[in-house]
């Protein structure tokens, strides 16, 4: 194989790793904000709810 | 706080590891092609080099970690080991990974299990690969940390046999060229761009740390709102 494929073959495998890594790690935060999100927005319209039958 | 400032230190970290890799294609010189089977190859060196470096640096905050949830209980450690474990994993697979291709382009082999310095790097990502898909696979409890965290104490011990094994013995891997003591034989050049690497890399594990920590927050806050919601 020429010197440059092996070049290229490493750098390639290196930038995957890297790149596949700060998705994963993104990908998990992004994930977390997104479900927080969604029951803070539940436990709000449940506080709601709650109040509204107290009013009742 | 510094964790909200992680994607910025990350992104500053990967833009100097892009650098380096511009760098040393295009600025850093080519070595003479009487001196190495595969000139071209030694390339690899200018991430090979600042990701080991890097891993050293995530295996450190792997001990840390490790030491702080073993003798004091604490939660800081116990996400500093998780943090520093992934992190020690993929730029361990980097420098690895790295390592083999330019054996295989200037030695014809891409392993040597009689080297030490392969062997001793090999296990401490061994063990990265332990750590990660082990505590991946357990449920998350107080006998499950102390067994990965021992595991972490001590697997560190790797590191300086790893740092001083091509000073003792040089059988394939190329001894220090950097940090030797006695004058570098290193282009000044290429010794820049290893230095920005190896400070590029630092940077983007910091970084890397840093938003494992806000990640750790985020699934704190995201089990209270869970008990919240079902009590």
């Amino acid at each position: 194989m020429e010197s440059i494929t092996y070049l290229a073959i490493a750098y390639l495998g290196m930038i995957f790793a890297l790149g596949i890594w700060t998705y994963i790690v993104a990908t998990r935060h992004s994930r977390l904000i997104l479900q927080i999100e969604s029951i803070e927005e539940a436990l709000a319209q449940q506080n709601a709810n709650k109040e509204d039958s107290e009013n009742e | 706080m510094l964790t909200t400032k992680a994607p910025l230190i990350l992104g500053l970290g990967y833009c100097g590891v892009a650098a380096t890799l511009g760098l040393g294609f295009l600025w850093a010189p080519q070595v003479s092609i009487d001196a190495f089977e595969s000139p071209s190859a030694q390339r690899i060196f200018y991430w090979h080099v600042p990701s080991a470096w890097a891993a050293f640096l995530a295996f450190g905050i792997l001990f840390v970690g490790s030491a702080l949830w073993i003798f004091r209980r604490s939660e800081l450690g116990w996400k500093l080991h998780v943090a520093g474990a992934e992190a020690g994993l993929v730029t361990g697979l980097m420098t690895v990974w790295s390592g083999c291709i330019w054996g295989a382009a200037e030695w014809g082999v891409p392993w040597d299990w009689a080297d030490p310095r392969l062997n001793t790097f090999g296990l401490l990502t061994l063990l990265a690969v332990y750590l990660v898909l082990g505590r991946q696979s357990q449920p998350d409890s107080v006998e499950s940390r102390d067994t990965f965290s021992t595991f972490g104490l001590y697997g560190f011990v790797l590191v300086p046999v790893t740092y001083v094994a091509t000073r003792l013995w040089t059988i394939r891997h190329p001894g220090p060229v950097v940090a030797t003591g006695e004058g570098s034989s290193l282009d000044s050049d290429m010794g820049l761009v290893l230095l920005i690497g190896a400070i590029s890399f630092s940077i983007a594990i910091v970084g890397q740390v840093l938003l494992s920590l806000q990640t750790s927050q985020l699934e704190q806050k995201l089990a209270v709102l869970q008990s919240e919601m079902d009590g």
